[in-house]
C-alpha cells in the first residue's frame, strides 16, 4: 500500500516535469504593460531580438527613434537564439508578447496564418521610405497577399572566405571571383597537409552556408516555386550536395562531419585548420574582432557552377497585433528597418544595411576584408528557401543527409529519402 | 481521506526518504480542534500548487494529445490521429525508447560506484572527510550546461584531452561523441559522474544509520573489511540503495540537456543516441508539432511509471528493512 503510493508519487512527479514543458502557456516574455496609455501620453514599447552582438547598434537606433517620437520609450529584450522562437510563439499566442520583434522569412508564415501580426502598409506610407530601395526578393519574403508585415532591416550573402597565411605557406594563388568548383578542388588538394593539421576547405552540413548555394548553382532547387514539392530528388540538387560530400569522402580535402560536430567549422577556420570556408557576411564582425582572423582572412565571391548563385537572407521587424499601442509599434517596426537604422547598422559593421545607399558604410567598416564581394553577388542572390511551415521539413534535412555526409549512403539515396519526408511534410502543410 | 495505510514497516523506518511513513502516532482528537483548521490551511498551499502546476498541466497535455491546431489558431479536440502518427513513426519512437533505457541502465552502474566511495569515506579516522564529500558534490551544484561543455572538450576527436591521454598510452582514439558506436556511452559516463554526488549523500546518510554494534560484532567474529562491507553494511543499506536506484532511473529517463549540449544538431551520432525526451523536444519545439509532443510526453509518463513499478515489485526480493 505504502509502496504503491510512493511509487505513484515519485513517478508522477518526475514525469510531470516533462509534461509541464508541453503546455501551450510557456514562459511569458515580459510584455506591453503600456504605462498610462492614451495618445500623447507616455508609451512604453518592448522590442525582442536574439542577437546580443547587435545590441549596441540597436540601442543607437532606438535612441534616434525616441528622440523623434517624444513620450515613447523602447526597451530591448534579448532572448537567446535557442529560446527565441518558442518564447516568441508562446508569448504571442498568450497575448503577453513583445510589441515589436525580429522575424525571419522561414518563420513568418505561421505568424501571418495565425493573424498575430500588424500590417505595416500605413506606417510605411507615412514614413516616406521607398520600397524600391530594398532588395526585392527579401521584401517578398515578408509580403503576403499584397500586405506588408515586415521590411528587411539587413541582408547577408555567402562568400568564399580564405586564410591568406595558409595560401602563402603552400604557395597557392588566392582565389578570384572567376574560380569554378573544380578550381576549389584542385587548390584545396594543394593546400591540404598530409598530417591532417591543415585542410583545404571546410565542408560542414550547413544549408545556408554550403549546399543550398551549390544546389541553386547546379540549376536545382530546394523547394518548388509554388512551395508544394521538394526539389531534393532532382539530378541538379544531388549534384549540388555531392560536391560537398566528395570533398570529404573522395578528395579528402575537408575534415569529416564528425570533426565538425566536435569543433564547429568557423572555430576550425579561425584556428588556422581550414584554408577556405564558405560562409556569410555576418561573420565579418567576428573575424574583425579576432586578431589572427583580422590579419589573415579575406573574402571573395563564391565560385560558380552551371550558373552563379548565392543564398541571400535578411531579418525583418514585425509589430505584433497584441500590442496596446498599435500605431507606435508599427511606426517603430518600420523605423527599425528604415534608412537611418540601415545606415547605423552598416557604419558599425554590424550587418549590411538593406536600404540602398547605406551598404558602402559596411564595406568601409572593415577595410581589411574585401566585403564588396558580398554586395557584388547580391544580384545573383537566391532567397533562403521557405514555405508556410519551414521548420517541419528543414529540421529533416540534417537527419537524412547525415548518411550522405558520412559516406554510409549514396547522395542519391539520402536525397530521395529526404525528398519523400519533405513532400510528406509539405502535403500536411498544404492540407491544413 | 481514508486512513488505512498504516500497514507499512513497523518501528525502524527506512533511514532516508520515503517521507512521513514513520511519523508520529495518530491522535484521536475530535474534529473541532483548531489544529485541524491550521492543518487544512497548511495542506491547501502545497495541494493547490500540486493542482495548478502538475495536475492541470497533465490534464491539458492529455487533451492536447487528442487535438490539432497551432499555437496561434488554438487547439481543438480532433480524435486519435496524433496517437496514430506515433505508431506511424514507430521506428523513431522505439529507437529513442531503447536508447533511453540503455542510458538509464548504464547510469544505474553509478550506484555501486557511489556505494564503494561512500563506504571508503565512512571509514573511521579518515581525515578531511567533509573535504572529499564537498569535492564529490561539486558536479551536482554545477550547471549541466557547463558540465556538458567541459566534457565536450574532453571528448573532442581532434583536440580532446581524452584522445591525448589515450594516444600517449597507445590506446584507441576516436571522436567519442560524434561516433554512433560510442556517443551514448560517452554521455552516460558523464551522467554517472554528475549523479555521483547526490547518490553519495543519500548513501552516506544510510551508512550513518548502520549500527556500530553490528560492525563490531562482525569484527569480533573475525570478518575482514570486505566481508563486513558485503555481509553487514550492504544488507542494512539496501533501503537507501533502493531509493537511489529509483531516483537514478527516473532522472535518466528524462535525460535531455547533456545530449542537447554535447552532441548538437548536426552530429552524425544523433540518430542513434536520441532519447525519448530529445524526440519530444524535436517534435514539440523544433517542428512546432505540440500535439505529437504531448503524445510523446505521455508515453514518457507511462514508461516511467512502468519502469518504476517494476523496481518496486523487485525490491521485495532484495531490500531488507531492519
Amino acid at each position: 500500500m505504502k509502496s504503491t503510493k510512493t511509487l505513484v508519487a515519485l513517478a508522477a512527479t518526475a514525469a510531470v516535469l516533462t509534461l509541464a514543458a508541453c503546455g501551450d502557456n510557456g514562459a511569458s516574455a515580459g510584455g506591453s504593460d503600456g504605462g498610462s496609455g492614451g495618445d500623447g501620453e507616455e508609451v512604453d514599447l518592448t522590442f525582442a531580438t536574439f542577437s546580443p552582438d547587435q545590441e549596441p547598434a540597436i540601442r543607437q537606433i532606438l535612441d534616434v527613434f525616441e528622440e523623434q517620437n517624444p513620450g515613447v520609450s523602447v526597451e530591448i529584450q534579448i532572448i537567446p537564439w535557442t529560446d527565441y522562437w518558442s518564447t516568441l510563439q508562446t508569448s504571442t499566442a498568450g497575448g503577453t508578447g513583445p510589441d515589436v520583434a525580429w522575424m525571419l522569412g522561414a518563420k513568418i508564415g505561421q505568424y501571418i496564418d495565425g493573424g498575430v501580426l500588424l500590417p505595416l502598409d500605413d506606417a510605411f506610407a507615412e514614413s516616406g521610405l521607398d520600397i524600391d530601395k530594398y532588395p526585392e526578393q527579401l521584401v517578398d519574403l515578408f509580403v503576403d497577399d499584397g500586405t506588408t508585415y515586415a521590411l528587411p532591416k539587413d541582408f547577408d550573402t555567402i562568400g568564399l572566405w580564405y586564410n591568406k597565411a595558409l595560401f602563402d605557406e603552400a604557395g597557392v594563388a588566392y582565389p578570384t571571383p572567376d574560380w569554378t568548383w573544380d578550381d576549389v578542388i584542385t587548390n584545396a588538394q594543394a593546400l591540404t597537409k598530409p598530417d591532417g593539421s591543415v585542410y583545404g576547405i571546410g565542408a560542414p552540413m550547413d544549408p545556408q552556408a554550403t549546399y543550398y548555394n551549390t544546389i541553386y548553382q547546379a540549376g536545382g532547387e530546394v523547394i518548388s516555386e509554388d512551395g508544394t514539392t521538394s526539389g531534393y530528388d532532382s539530378p541538379e540538387a544531388i549534384e549540388g550536395i555531392r560536391f560537398w560530400t566528395d570533398l570529404i569522402n573522395v578528395h579528402h580535402v575537408s575534415p569529416t562531419l564528425e570533426s565538425f560536430a566536435d569543433t564547429e567549422s568557423v572555430a576550425q577556420f579561425m584556428s588556422g585548420r581550414l584554408a577556405m570556408l564558405t560562409t556569410g557576411s555576418f561573420y565579418a564582425i567576428r573575424f574583425a574582432n579576432d586578431e589572427y582572423s583580422s590579419q589573415n582572412f579575406d573574402v571573395t565571391e563564391l565560385p560558380g557552377g552551371a550558373q552563379e548563385a548565392t543564398i541571400i537572407n535578411g531579418i525583418g521587424n514585425v509589430a505584433l497585433a497584441s500590442t496596446e499601442h498599435p500605431e507606435e509599434a508599427a511606426r517603430l517596426a518600420v523605423f527599425l528597418s528604415g534608412e537611418e537604422a540601415s545606415r547605423i547598422s552598416s557604419e558599425t559593421g554590424t550587418v549590411i544595411g538593406s536600404y540602398e545607399g547605406t551598404e558602402q558604410a559596411f564595406i568601409d567598416a572593415f577595410p581589411q576584408f574585401n566585403l564588396q564581394a558580398f554586395l557584388d553577388q547580391a544580384e545573383n542572390g537566391v532567397v533562403l528557401p521557405v514555405s508556410r511551415n519551414t521548420d517541419a521539413w528543414a529540421s529533416r534535412e540534417g537527419e537524412f543527409l547525415t548518411s550522405a555526409w558520412t559516406g554510409e549512403q549514396s547522395v542519391e539515396e539520402a536525397a530521395a529519402n529526404l525528398a519523400d519526408a519533405m513532400n510528406e511534410a509539405l502535403a500536411q502543410e498544404n492540407q491544413d | 481521506m481514508p486512513t488505512t495505510d498504516t500497514t507499512g514497516a513497523p518501528a525502524a523506518a527506512p533511514p532516508a526518504g520515503n517521507g512521513p511513513a514513520g511519523g508520529p502516532p495518530r491522535r484521536n482528537r475530535p474534529n473541532r480542534h483548531p489544529d485541524n483548521a491550521w492543518a487544512a490551511l497548511l495542506l491547501a498551499v502545497p495541494f493547490g500548487g500540486l493542482v495548478i502546476f502538475y495536475l492541470w498541466p497533465l490534464l491539458r497535455t492529455v487533451l492536447l494529445s487528442f487535438s490539432e491546431g497551432t499555437a496561434f489558431t488554438g487547439y481543438t479536440i480532433s480524435g486519435f490521429q496524433n496517437w496514430q502518427r506515433l505508431f506511424e513513426n514507430g521506428d523513431d519512437v522505439w529507437r529513442a525508447l531503447v536508447n533511453t533505457l540503455v542510458y538509464a541502465a548504464i547510469v544505474l552502474l553509478g550506484v555501486p560506484i557511489a556505494m564503494v566511495i561512500a563506504a571508503l569515506l565512512h571509514q573511521r579516522g579518515l581525515r578531511g572527510r567533509s573535504f572529499y564529500r564537498t569535492l564529490y558534490f561539486v558536479p551536482v551544484v554545477t550547471m549541466p550546461v557547463a558540465v556538458a561543455m567541459v566534457w565536450r572538450y574532453i571528448y573532442n576527436g581532434d583536440f580532446g584531452l581524452l584522445n591525448e591521454v589515450l594516444d600517449a598510452v597507445g590506446g584507441p582514439t576516436r571522436a567519442w561523441v560524434a561516433d554512433p558506436d560510442t556517443a551514448l556511452y560517452a554521455v552516460a559516463v558523464v551522467g554517472i559522474w554528475m549523479a555521483l554526488g547526490t547518490n553519495l549523500i543519500i548513501l552516506a546518510a544510510g551508512l550513518e544509520a548502520v549500527p556500530q554494534t553490528l560492525e563490531e560484532a562482525a569484527m569480533l567474529d573475525g570478518a575482514g573489511p570486505v566481508r563486513r562491507f558485503f555481509s553487514v553494511t550492504v544488507p542494512l543499506l539496501t533501503p537507501s540503495i533502493f531509493l537511489v536506484s529509483v531516483l537514478s532511473v527516473i532522472g535518466s529517463l528524462q535525460m535531455f540537456d547533456l545530449l542537447f549540449i554535447m552532441l548538437g544538431r548536426t552530429n552524425p551520432a544523433l540518430a542513434d543516441s536520441k532519447t525519448i525526451v530529445y524526440l519530444f523536444y524535436e517534435e514539440a519545439f523544433v517542428r512546432n508539432d505540440r500535439p505529437l509532443g504531448a503524445v510523446i510526453a505521455l508515453v514518457t509518463l507511462v514508461v516511467t511509471l512502468a519502469v518504476t513499478a517494476v523496481q518496486f515489485r523487485l525490491q521485495r526480493r532484495w531490500v531488507t528493512y531492519a
